[in-house]
């Protein structure tokens, strides 16, 4: 059972919910044997990396669904297959290579027995870094990718490929959930015929403080 | 709808169905004039053939992305960045099938269908003044406009009042006024800048709503509503809410029970009767079936676009006309212009972080040009000018999202509106040169067995020069109203890239130099008009919709008070 339909069915949808411990390990059972994820892309445990980073990005809570919750990660792995090209899945693939590497040497894991918070770590190393630190990444980033034009089978820095794959996804998955039909229709201000335009009104009055999803 | 009959003389055949060959078939059905209309594409209904007009982000596969595969068949369209997407890209020709050449790159960007790109375009609407019709004799410049705005002024007022252009009347010498609805609201930041330009420059510059041709206000159209601002417009509108062939001049002119319209009908030729001098008809070639047709009409008016008008010209040889029909003066084919943009710059706005806006507007803040139209406004490094287009929005910049990391702050983040930010694009005027032009390769034909067209074009020093001043203005007015990280633009592409190609049939006073004459006609084969961007003598600054539009309706009368006198 995923954990929105629990939600709904244990009747706390839109409840401010009080969380009693019952209630919330079910929930995080919920979640840890949620429904496999079969990537079409990815291999099956860089998936379940994926799937991990996704959750960690935009969490879920008790009244707004997660990235995982609306299917984010499955989102990402299809447009990688279908909208991303050979060059570009090659790029994609040497990021989980640079993941996996530097998941090792965090925390001594793989993606098959990594857990979220082994990934909390390295989210927190590459996106809430200093800006010094963001700019070594960017330099060796850029550094990389001037030599792979000239030589294709030059590796990037693990670092440096971690980084950059990190930020990929968090683009993704904030473009995912934000552009997803749940949170489109029902947690963003959703006009799809607004009728009229007004030029400038205060934002309350607006939308109560919401960006419009369209 | 009546059916195409090979035996029957039409009092007119358009060819084409698109912004020129609406208005052509409009004004000569309205006039009695039994008019035949032959559009390459395919057919597509007001509404019934709109099928993403509702369609919202999630509604779409990738959330309107392509994949690869069909990515890779629109390897020009794409160039623009945006028509090729799954929103829109059934407006467009896949470039697979639909090959041409570049000397130089070209982008030529366009769609076969019904509507044409009336259904797809920008919808910017300015008239013209007599600085544009002016500036080629006074400069010495390629040669002189034979019109000049009071020959076109009424136009401009019938059809926009038929079609409806939302705006601001200015009373601007460079922008002459019109007959609009009301004008779209400003947001607040705009009026920031707005208000900044008024007080900082003493050039007479100014800020407006973008002109557009949208319906506004209370007045009401046949079959069309109003805008109901969903943006969403290059889908096709299922409230007519902006001005396209489909949801107006076609069916206006199916009233009038003289329309026959006939899709998958290729152009390859007019006919020539040596003997009279005058055109009788046209070649077609069926896309689907490949079928060879023959229709015969009195007069014949070419709306296919400047590009495609220009090669079925230059296909249409004879004795008389070796190298095309009317192409006595070598000028057939050449002086192909653009509008050259993708210069100026961003902004952000730090202020009014509790402002918002309702309704998602289809249109944007539009500055008329303000360089060498008298005075302290002329320029030493370049001839004509230029306007902006742009707009202020709360889109998805926001640096509380970058701060936010990951997590819950994120959540919350993203939740609400982003950052303001304004943007300032120049559109600049391109000269006309006669090197700049398209060909047609006999030796490389298409599935239809029709030479490729290729096209030989560059920007040249005059729009480079201009486009410096372009990112230095828009860079200068941001900077003065008081907006921070402001970060120039120059993309130059290629021409094309506008999708405002003309020029390549133009117009003027001497056979010796010019195609058309100030009718429209050809100078050598009166009964056959050129209607669409083909006919334009230079490119003003402004969006040139508008301006075909009233050429065509001004020809269209014309041609059936020729008709009528010979009856």
């Amino acid at each position: 059972m995923n954990r929105r339909q629990l939600i709904k069915n244990l009747g706390l949808g839109g409840v401010a919910l009080v969380a009693t411990p019952t209630i919330l390990s079910l929930l995080q059972s919920c979640k840890a044997d949620g429904p496999v994820f079969e990537p079409v892309f990815l291999s099956n445990s860089q998936g379940k990396a994926l799937r991990h980073i996704v959750d960690l990005i935009i969490p879920s809570d008790e009244l707004i669904p997660g990235a995982v919750d609306v299917g984010t990660h499955k989102f990402i792995d299809t447009y990688w297959n279908q909208a991303v090209d050979a060059e570009g899945k090659v790029q994609i693939l040497a990021g989980f290579d640079a993941l996996a590497d530097r998941l090792q040497d965090a925390s001594g894991k793989t993606f098959e027995d990594a857990e979220a918070e082994d990934y909390d770590a390295l989210l927190a190393k590459y996106l809430t870094s200093s800006k010094e630190q963001e700019t070594v990444f960017n330099k060796s980033l850029g550094e990389f990718y001037q030599a792979y034009r000239k030589d294709k089978t030059v590796k990037i820095d693990p670092d440096a490929g971690a980084f950059s794959l990190i930020g990929n996804i968090r683009g993704m998955t904030i473009w995912g959930w934000k552009a997803s039909e749940e949170i489109g229709e029902n947690v963003l201000a959703y006009e799809p015929i607004p009728g009229k335009q007004v030029g400038c009104l205060p934002l309350e009055e607006a939308t109560g403080g919401k960006a419009y999803s369209l | 709808m009546n059916t195409a009959n090979e035996n029957e003389t039409y009092d007119a055949i358009v060819v084409g169905s698109g912004i020129s060959g609406g208005w052509a078939a409009k004004e000569l059905c309205e006039n009695g004039m039994k008019t035949l209309v032959l559009e390459r594409g395919r057919m597509v209904k007001h509404i019934e053939d709109y099928p993403t007009m509702h369609k919202d982000p999630w509604d779409f596969e990738l959330k309107g992305n392509n994949t690869v595969e069909v990515d890779a068949r629109y390897e020009k369209q794409s160039r623009t960045g945006y028509v090729h997407k799954a929103e829109s890209r059934h407006f467009f020709v896949d470039d697979v099938d639909h090959p041409y050449k570049e000397t130089k790159r070209f982008d030529w960007i366009r769609g076969y269908h019904v509507g044409g790109r009336s259904l797809v375009w920008g919808r910017q609407s300015y008239r013209w003044s007599d600085i544009d019709f002016e500036a080629n004799k006074k400069e010495n410049i390629a040669i002189d406009w034979p019109v000049r705005y009071n020959d076109i002024a009424p136009w401009y007022d019938k059809v926009e009042e038929y079609i409806s252009v939302s705006g601001e009347n200015l009373g601007l010498e460079v922008l002459p006024d019109g007959k609009f609805s009301p004008p779209m609201e400003l947001n607040c930041v705009e009026e920031v800048l707005k208000k900044n330009m008024a007080e900082n420059y003493k050039d007479g510059r100014l800020l407006t709503i973008g002109r557009v041709a949208h319906i506004t206000g209370s007045k009401t159209y046949d079959g069309r509503s109003a805008c109901q601002y969903r943006n969403r417009c290059m889908r096709g509108c299922p409230f007519g809410g902006y001005f396209s062939s489909n949801s107006s001049t076609l069916p206006a002119a199916e009233r009038t029970g003289n329309l026959t319209l006939r899709p998958f009908s290729i152009v390859t030729e007019v006919m020539y009767d040596e003997k009279t001098g005058k055109a009788t008809g046209v070649k077609v070639t069926d896309q689907d079936t490949m079928e060879k047709m023959e229709f015969k009409a009195k007069t014949v008016f070419l709306c296919a676009s400047a590009i495609a008008s220009a090669s079925i010209l230059m296909q249409s040889k004879s004795e008389r006309f070796p190298n095309g029909m009317g192409n006595d003066s070598g000028e057939l084919g050449h002086n192909l212009m653009d509008h050259h943009f993708k210069a100026g710059a961003t902004a952000k706005w730090d202020g009014d972080q509790d402002k918002y806006y309702k309704g998602r507007r289809p249109n944007g803040v539009y500055i008329p040009r303000f360089r060498n139209i008298g005075g302290e406004t002329e320029q030493k490094n370049f001839k004509r000018g230029y306007g902006y287009q742009g707009g202020a929005g709360r889109g998805e910049y926001q640096p509380q999202i970058a701060e936010a990391g990951y997590g819950t702050k994120l959540k919350e983040e993203i939740q609400k509106p982003g950052g303001w930010s304004m943007s300032l694009m120049g559109f600049g005027e391109c000269l006309p040169y006669h090197e700049n032009k398209m060909t047609l390769d006999y030796d490389d034909l298409d599935k239809w067995g029709q030479p490729k067209v290729n096209f030989d074009a560059e920007w040249k020093e005059n729009e480079w020069e201009m486009r410096k001043d372009m990112i230095a203005s828009a860079k200068d007015m941001l900077k003065n109203a008081g907006f921070t990280d402001i970060q120039t633009m120059d993309d130059p592409s290629a021409p094309g890239n506008g999708i405002h190609e003309m020029g390549t049939a133009r117009m003027g006073r001497d056979p010796k130099t010019s195609v058309c004459n100030g009718n429209n006609q050809l100078h050598a084969v009166p009964n056959v008009y050129v209607t669409d961007g083909a006919f334009m003598t230079s490119a003003s600054c402004v969006n040139p919709s508008l301006t075909y539009m009233a050429f065509s309706a001004r020809a269209a009368n014309h041609a059936a008070a020729q008709i009528k006198k010979e009856a």
